[in-house]
């Protein structure tokens, strides 16, 4: 697959940054600024998936964390950019209420699957729990966040100018508000998913699919529930209203924090694998 | 353990490919499918439309065509489409940046030169603002044309495509005449003005 899956991560980088240069062209000192802090931000993202990842003891080439990154960054940014319109374009001729973003949740977080499923295939081999999907879900989701928040600092900026309003305030409230929420959003949406699917590929592997199907299928509802309760519109301009998404933010924590705990206790008492199914050490979710 | 990455089974590469596919293609077939049921007639005496920058400086509006109709969803603050009945035509007006000249504007909304096209000048209406007003036809039988103001930072564009209404798009030049500059304080697209 990597045939399919390396030319559309390389078409996707490109992509995004074609599609984003007039903007960069346009604001090159907030640009600079931008990706500079979410160079920062991503790596400090990057590491700390790297310290909680219990996996980490039996390798991983980085190549697919890389790989998984990029997608995030590239294809699921680029294809997000206008799929995103067109769904809301149909929920504004269907008068669904506005409040309410559909886009974002159903287009964001099936490019961000379908980038974990690609590297599932090309890395089969290290997709020894459902674990290995979080981290290739958290990955791809920490390359759409660092790249999102640029294209939003840019934004900022192009808005506080059109606005008459200090450019320097605009970008730097935008960098921070969002690299603050950064640890309870995509990359915990695209984490969760992930875990899902990797949990299915890895139970129908061991001949326990409805199961696979089951962890799956509650996987992506949270997903989906929490990115879209995460876009609908708390009007953030009040203090109070921080605390919804602050709850969802914390709830994904917690739910990542009992998947890595209890994959933990899995990977202590190791089961064996059956003899189709080489590295597979761990016993199921 | 081998650290070369694995050739999967063809069913997993044809469920990525399949999944890519339709998640690229179901959005734009299904917003194509669905026709946007909140249509609204323009009143035969039209209706107007106007844009306010958000700096507070002057503005433009612009006559809308009477008799013909708008989805909701083709309306914004700063472009407008309208259909004639039954769909033959169409014109979509947006509001831009003035450049130095109406012809600069015109080049530099469409993003590519006016060269090629033969650019007449628009006699402005007796209540519409001085300033330079330009249409040319487009060798796809549509045209285009600019209504630049004087005093207003912002310009209309206007843009017309399919069969012109009676063989003739006399509606380009009508609706370029009918531009004036507003002075409203508030950001909004008025549709309320006859609208429907």
């Amino acid at each position: 697959m990597s045939w399919l899956l390396v030319p559309l991560t390389l078409a996707g980088a490109v992509a995004v940054v074609w599609y984003r240069l007039p903007t960069v062209v346009a604001d090159p000192v907030v640009a600079v600024v931008a990706v500079g802090a979410q160079a920062v931000l991503g790596a400090l993202l990057l590491l700390l998936l790297w310290a909680i990842d219990p996996l980490r003891p039996l390798g991983r080439p980085w190549i697919i964390v890389a790989t998984a990154v990029v997608w995030g960054g590239g294809m699921c940014v680029f294809l997000s950019g206008f799929l995103n319109e067109q769904i809301d374009a149909v929920a504004a001729k269907l008068s669904l209420d506005p409040d309410l973003v559909l886009s974002a949740p159903v287009i964001e977080e099936a490019v961000k699957l379908l980038g974990v499923l690609a590297l599932i295939g090309v890395g089969r081999r290290w997709v020894r729990d459902p674990l290995d999907g979080f981290v290739l879900g958290a990955a791809v989701g920490i390359g759409f966040l660092t790249v999102e928040n640029v294209t939003y600092a840019l934004s900022a900026a192009a808005e506080a100018r059109d606005a008459a309003v200090p450019v320097t305030e605009a970008v730097t409230q935008s960098l921070l508000v969002r690299s603050a929420l950064a640890v309870g959003s995509h990359s915990l949406y695209a984490g969760i998913a992930g875990f899902g699917l990797a949990a299915l590929i890895v139970l129908h592997g061991r001949g326990r699919t409805g199961r696979g199907i089951a962890v799956f299928a509650a996987a992506l509802t949270t997903t989906l529930a929490a990115h879209l309760l995460w876009d609908a519109e708390w009007g953030l301009t009040s203090p109070a209203n921080v605390i919804p998404p602050a709850v969802i933010a914390v709830a994904l924590v917690v739910i990542a924090a009992v998947l890595l705990r209890r994959g933990r206790l899995r990977l202590r008492t190791p089961t064996p694998a059956p003899a189709d199914a080489p590295g597979t050490p761990a016993s199921a979710p | 353990m081998t650290r070369r990455l694995e050739r999967p089974g063809p069913l997993l590469a044809l469920v990525f490919a399949l999944g890519f596919a339709l998640t690229v293609a179901i959005p734009f077939a299904v917003n194509a499918a669905i026709v946007d049921p909140r249509v609204h007639d323009l009143p035969a005496t039209g209706a107007s439309i106007s844009y306010q920058p958000v700096d507070g400086s002057a503005g433009v509006a612009y006559r809308a065509p009477g008799g013909w109709f708008y989805r909701e969803s083709e309306v914004g603050s700063d472009s407008q489409r309208f259909s004639a009945p039954g769909e033959s035509a169409s014109i979509e007006v947006r509001f831009v940046p003035a450049r130095t000249t109406a012809r600069a504007t015109l080049e530099d909304a469409r993003g590519q030169d006016a060269g090629g096209l033969d650019l007449q000048t628009v006699a402005a209406g007796p209540s519409a603002s001085r300033g330079e007003r330009l249409w040319a036809m487009l060798p796809d039988g549509g045209a285009v044309g600019v209504a630049q103001i004087d005093v207003s930072g912002w310009a209309v564009v206007v843009t017309a495509s399919g069969t012109a209404p009676g063989g003739a798009w006399t509606i380009v030049p009508d609706l370029l005449a009918s531009v004036t500059t507003t002075e409203a304080e508030s950001h909004t697209t008025d549709t309320t003005d006859g609208a429907s």
